[in-house]
């Protein structure tokens, strides 16, 4: 049980909502929980929404490419939504969106983790 | 000739509960200068990546330790963000500050911090001594 975050889990879609600010003290106990749901329910798709979150450093960043790694072994896309604009201009900083299995969902009903 | 308007100086211990205190610390003394929303959320970014630096790599991440914080108002609307340790220090100062070098503590981190403060602030500034700590300054002049 983590109160800053929301896990459901429905048509291979594990989604993943954060609500608090992202940082090294937050990240950890975030992907802990994150990766015992995933490992419980081996998704096709993690999505991660950030629309809850006002603030976010480069621990958001490494939470990110963790769980993305993670996919690659387990076989699940990540899929990104709700950042704001300084979210994403540190997404671009760190070349993320370059990233095989990460999909970055920038406005709603726009997800497609296979077109890449 | 620009001339101190305010400042603020403040001594946290490095325990990585108080990365969220130190930010917000910080822009609500910035806020003082009406700052954009951008540029408080710059600030702010750059302010966690630099506490959270001195905590886990400066400290060990084991709490203990201080970590000194000193935020200057100039007139122009420059503003500095000093943030020091007295830590272990960085053996190789240009080598730390390249993009995603991290020296790798077990936890997932991705060598962003020295690259976050560089592309979020005006200039940034990094001294350190190997046993006696490190010193961060970050300038940012905010909007007329």
């Amino acid at each position: 049980m983590n109160e800053n975050l929301t896990l459901s889990f429905a048509a291979d879609i594990l989604h993943a909502s954060l609500l608090c600010e992202v940082d090294h003290h937050k990240a950890k106990p975030l992907r802990e929980a994150i990766d015992r749901a995933v490992f419980t329910h081996r998704p096709k798709v993690l999505e991660l929404d950030f629309s809850a979150v006002r603030f976010m450093d480069s621990s958001a960043i490494a939470l990110i490419l963790g769980r993305s790694a993670l996919g690659e072994d387990l076989g699940f896309a990540v899929v990104l939504s709700g950042l704001t604009p300084t979210a994403q201009k540190l997404l671009r900083l760190s070349g993320v969106e370059g990233r095989k299995n990460i999909t970055v969902r920038h406005a709603p009903g726009n997800c497609n983790p296979c077109a890449k | 000739m620009k001339r101190i308007e305010n400042e603020m100086k403040l001594r946290l211990p490095a325990k990585s509960e108080n990365e969220g205190a130190a930010r917000s610390a910080v822009s609500a003394f910035v806020a003082i200068l009406n700052p954009t929303v951008e540029e408080l959320g710059d600030i702010r970014l750059a302010v966690s990546e630099a506490v959270t630096n001195a905590i886990v790599h400066a400290y060990g991440g084991d709490g203990e330790g201080l970590i000194y914080i000193s935020v200057r108002l100039y007139s122009d609307r420059e503003i500095t963000v000093e943030i020091s340790d007295k830590g272990c220090g960085i053996e190789d100062v240009e080598r730390a500050k390249e993009p995603f070098y991290t020296t790798g503590s077990g936890e997932e981190r991705c060598g962003m911090g020295f690259l976050v403060m560089q592309t979020f602030t005006d200039a940034l500034s990094v001294k350190s001594k190997v046993g006696r700590g490190t010193t961060v300054l970050m300038r940012k002049k905010l909007h007329p």
